[in-house]
């Protein structure tokens, strides 16, 4: 099983699931999927790495 | 004749009829062949397609037309099995497993006799952007080959497995999503001993060749001997281009991409739209570089449509054979088993039993979640209810089962996992409760029985024989029965 995260593209601003362990801090610069722009995770416009806090609250 | 694609496709001309072939152009890597495909879905019509002119990565012409959808009926993984398609439910399933279990032995022929070697492109000629590719989703990294893999293990014994492989916008160099453990392995191998790892992409073959690579075989199982089962008669091997008789290739294959994994090379995959509904998360996998691309005569090129009907019945089917492989001997009342659609041929199993014992329901229910890890439901009905027809076994969970007795949940029952994060597996989601629903008609108490119309009246009464003929009543053409 993976965890993952969501990275918003600097560029294009599209929002995609990358696999956390492989892709988080690795400095492997991530593909986006709709405009082909590459980046490392901290050039992203936004992160999403919550963990389940909005399932658990809810539960 | 060996079996082969074209010798299926006359089949399904013959027994099923639903096959269609597009000759307008159309763009696989910009969406054309699965929008297409999506709107034939919510027509809710599913037949094969065949698209004979598609485009290349390149926009020009591709030589090779593509067919895709061809698993989207059970009818047809009927014809695929030799089953009569007339029974196309837990019938097929008992195919599956009875030809998972058997093994024939494959023929090696010479490459001047194989179809799959008609025509060779090697080095600056193989060039995988003259494939019609198909970009199946909105966020899918590229467009991408979705067939049957076979790696050689060191050992000696080839694996078949569905893997993909993603076009890079590079003549030469491709990357390759490989899930599954024997090929993984086999990639693990041949890292050790630092030495470029062969691998193949089977582009179109008999069905059968790719429903066979979806069988549960141990370690050092010989793939080419289970496929042969599936197919009935030994598959044809020949040398391969790159490796010759090192790395035995499917002689009747349409198209065969032969290429090399670099030790410990990899690259950005996905996302990509998988068979549950959701993307696969960006990750790093072997890259894929091009050796030689062969192919026959008149290929064609298959591909699936993930996440659809086309892909739910390659779930479904291995699932359901290993049911009646794990459940039969312990539970002999075992009527059949389905995984369906609704739950893309992963997450559920229905499973029915003739004259339930006490206590029974709960423990077939255990039983088949111990033998199927990736399944996180599984109903338990009677067999007065149909597992393939999923109203009635909506009905039995919303009309018997009891929410305070009948549901059995395993794991935490709730759906976090840790506070780690989302969780997903082959991104199908990875809850770590996992429950077991007995929707079967209560026996400990007095209780209604379900209505029926007499069956011997239905017998007796047929319909065409009271329904007035097509043509004579207004909109009567839309009413799928009747008389002609
Ligand atoms: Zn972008």
């Amino acid at each position: 099983m993976e965890r993952l995260f969501m990275a918003e593209c600097p560029v294009c601003h599209q929002s995609f699931a990358c696999h956390y362990d492989e892709m988080r801090h690795s400095k492997v610069k991530l593909f986006c999927p709709s405009c082909r722009h590459r980046f490392v995770p901290e050039e992203a416009a936004s992160l999403d790495e919550r963990p389940d806090a909005a399932r658990a609250s809810t539960d | 004749m060996p079996k082969d694609l074209q010798s299926f496709l006359q089949q399904v001309r013959k027994q099923t009829g639903d096959l269609i072939e597009i000759e307008r152009p159309v763009r696989p890597d910009d969406f054309e062949v699965t929008a297409l495909l999506k709107q034939l879905e919510d027509r809710r019509q599913y037949p094969a397609v065949q698209f004979n002119n598609p485009l290349d990565m390149y926009g020009k012409p591709s030589a090779f037309p593509l067919l895709s959808n061809m698993y989207a009926t059970r009818e047809r993984c009927a014809v695929m099995l030799d089953v009569d398609p007339a029974t196309p439910n837990y019938e097929v399933s008992l195919a599956f497993k009875e030809k998972a279990a058997g093994k024939i032995k494959p023929q090696t022929i010479a490459p001047e006799s194989a179809p799959v070697r008609e025509n060779v492109w090697q080095g600056k000629d193989a060039d995988v952007g003259h494939l019609p590719i198909v970009k199946h989703f909105a966020q899918d990294i590229g467009p991408v080959l979705t067939m049957t893999h076979v790696m050689r293990s060191k050992q000696g014994h080839y694996n078949a497995s569905f893997a993909k492989t993603f076009y890079k916008w590079d003549p030469h160099e491709m990357v390759v999503s490989i899930h599954t453990r024997d090929l993984s392995r086999i990639v693990k191998e041949y890292e050790i001993h630092d030495e470029p790892a062969p691998i193949i992409n089977v582009i179109g073959h008999h069905p059968a060749f790719h429903l066979a690579s979806l069988a549960r075989n141990p370690w050092g199982a010989e793939d080419y001997e289970t496929i042969g089962s599936f197919l009935g008669e030994p598959l044809r091997l020949t040398p391969s281009v790159t490796w010759g008789d090192k790395f035995m290739v499917p002689a009747d294959a349409d198209l065969i991409i032969e290429g090399e994994i670099p030790p410990g090379q990899r690259d950005v995959c996905d996302p990509f739209g998988e068979v549950g509904r959701l993307y696969q998360a960006q990750c790093l996998r072997p890259v894929f570089n091009t050796k030689a691309i062969t192919f026959r005569h008149g290929a064609v090129l298959q591909d699936i449509f993930s996440g659809f009907r086309d892909c739910f019945a390659l779930g479904a089917i291995p699932k359901e054979a290993a049911m009646e492989a794990a459940l039969r001997a312990r539970f002999p009342n075992l009527h059949a088993a389905h995984s369906p659609d609704s739950s893309c041929g992963i997450h559920a199993i229905y499973i029915s039993v003739h004259n339930l014992q006490p206590g029974q329901a709960d423990a077939i229910g255990k039983a088949a979640l111990e033998a199927m890890p990736i399944t996180e439901c599984v109903v338990v009905v009677d067999s007065d209810i149909d597992v393939f027809h999923e109203p009635s076994v909506l009905w039995a969970v919303f009309t018997y089962a009891d929410v305070a007795h009948g549901l059995s949940v395993m794991g935490t029952g709730q759906h976090v996992v840790s506070n780690q994060g989302t969780r997903l597996s082959f991104a199908s989601t990875k809850w770590s409760g996992r429950v077991v629903v007995d929707a079967t008609r209560p026996q400990n108490a007095p209780f209604p029985p379900r209505s029926e119309v007499p069956p011997e009246v239905i017998a007796r009464v047929k319909l065409d024989d009271f329904l007035p003929k097509r043509g004579t009543v207004a909109g009567y053409a839309n009413i799928p029965v009747g008389a002609k």
